[in-house]
C-alpha cells in the first residue's frame, strides 16, 4: 500500500462525508450561526441536515444551543475546539495525500 | 492526473472553503460564504460620511450672519451622520438579513492582511507626500503670507493635489468593487464610469485650489456610494425571501 493510499485511509471519516464536510467548512469560517442560515447555505433538506448535525455533535465537533430570539426558537450552532482541530488535521492529511500523488505523477 | 494544490497555500479560515474545490465538486457549488450577504450597508455608511464631509466643506452656511449657527449645524450634521451610520450597521443584519437568511456571526478577522497593509502604506505615503508639498509651498512663500486657504498653493501643486483627491475618490469605489468581492454585480461598473466622469467634470470645471475641489468631489462620491448601497439593499431584499414567507408557500 503506497503512501498516498495510506494518507487517504487515515482521513477522518466523520468529516470526510461531503455533507458533513460542507457543514464543518462553513462553521469553520464563522463564530456561530443558526439552523436556518446553514440550511440556506448548504442546500440540504431539514431532515438530512439534522442527521448530520447529530452525528457531528455526537463526535464532539459541534455545539448546538437551543434558545429563543424573542418568541422565535433559535438553534445556534458553532464548531468546538475539537472540531476546529479535527478539520485542520483533515485538511492537512488531504493536502499530504494529494501532494504525494502529484509528486508521483 | 492528481489535482495540484498551489504552493504557498496557507490554512486560513476565510480562504479554506475556496481551496476545497479540489475535494468534491459539490463544494464548488456549496461553499459560497460571502456573496449572498451583500446588503450594501458599508456603501450606505461610507456614502453618508462622504456627504457629511462634503456638506461641511462646502461652507453653505458661510453667508449666515452668525457663525455660531454654522458651527452648530455642522456639528449636528456630524453627530447625526454618526448616529445614522451606527444604526444602519446594526439594523440591516437584525431586520433585513436575519429574517431572510438566518442568523450568523462571522469570525473576527485580523485587519492586518496584505491588501490592507498595502492600502495603509499608500495612504500614509500620500499623506506624507502631501504634507511635504504643503511644507515646501509654505517655505517658499514670503513670511507675511501664512494663510494657506486664502493665498492658495502654487498653481501646479494645487492642481496636483486636486487630481489626487479626484483619483482617490474614484479609486476607492473601484477598489471596493473589484477587491471586496462585488464582481458579480456588473451594474456597479456603470457607477464606476459615472463617478469617474463626474469627478473629471469637477476637475475641469472647478478652478482654484484643491480646497474648492474637495466639497463637490465629496458630495458626488458620497452620492454615488449612497445610491450604490441603496440599490444593493433593494436588490437584496427583492432577491431573498423572508424565511417565514418561504415556509408558508
Amino acid at each position: 500500500m503506497n503512501e498516498q493510499v495510506r494518507c487517504i485511509n487515515s482521513l477522518n471519516r466523520i468529516i470526510h462525508e461531503p455533507g458533513r464536510l460542507k457543514i464543518v467548512a462553513h462553521l469553520a469560517g464563522l463564530k456561530e450561526c443558526d439552523f436556518i442560515y446553514l440550511l440556506n447555505e448548504i442546500g440540504m433538506s431539514k431532515g438530512n441536515l439534522s442527521t448530520h448535525l447529530t452525528r457531528l455533535e455526537a463526535a464532539g465537533y459541534i455545539q448546538i444551543d437551543k434558545t429563543y430570539r424573542g418568541k422565535t426558537p433559535l438553534t445556534v450552532l458553532r464548531l468546538t475546539e475539537a472540531g476546529h482541530a479535527a478539520f485542520k488535521e483533515y485538511f492537512q492529511t488531504l493536502k499530504t495525500a494529494l501532494n504525494q500523488g502529484a509528486g508521483a505523477g | 492526473m492528481p489535482v495540484m494544490i498551489p504552493s504557498g497555500f496557507r490554512l486560513d479560515k476565510r480562504s479554506l472553503p475556496c481551496k476545497l474545490v479540489c475535494v468534491n465538486k459539490d463544494l464548488i457549488d456549496g461553499i459560497k460564504l460571502s456573496k449572498r450577504y451583500d446588503t450594501g450597508g458599508c456603501e450606505l455608511v461610507f456614502g453618508l460620511m462622504c456627504l457629511a464631509f462634503g456638506f461641511i466643506n462646502s461652507n453653505l452656511l458661510d453667508s449666515s450672519a452668525d457663525s455660531k449657527v454654522a458651527e452648530i449645524v455642522n456639528a449636528s450634521v456630524l453627530i447625526g451622520t454618526g448616529a445614522l451610520c451606527y444604526w444602519i450597521v446594526r439594523a440591516i443584519p437584525r431586520y433585513v438579513v436575519w429574517p431572510r437568511m438566518g442568523y450568523f456571526l462571522p469570525q473576527p478577522t485580523t485587519f492586518w492582511r496584505t491588501s490592507n497593509i498595502v492600502l495603509v502604506l499608500v495612504i500614509m505615503a500620500a499623506a506624507i507626500g502631501a504634507a511635504c508639498l504643503v511644507a515646501s509651498a509654505e517655505l517658499k512663500r514670503p513670511a507675511d503670507q501664512f494663510n494657506i486657504a486664502s493665498s492658495g498653493f502654487g498653481h501646479e501643486v494645487s492642481i496636483a493635489c486636486a487630481i489626487a483627491v479626484l483619483v482617490v475618490c474614484a479609486a476607492s469605489y473601484a477598489y471596493w468593487f473589484l477587491l471586496v468581492g462585488k464582481r458579480e454585480c456588473l451594474w456597479k461598473w456603470i457607477v464606476v464610469v459615472l463617478l469617474v466622469a463626474g469627478l473629471l467634470a469637477i476637475g475641469l470645471g472647478v478652478h482654484g485650489n484643491v480646497f474648492k475641489v474637495l466639497a463637490p468631489a465629496a458630495l458626488l462620491t458620497g452620492t454615488a456610494w449612497l445610491i450604490s448601497g441603496a440599490a444593493t439593499l433593494v436588490l437584496y431584499v427583492r432577491d431573498n425571501k423572508r424565511t417565514d414567507e418561504v415556509h408558508h408557500e
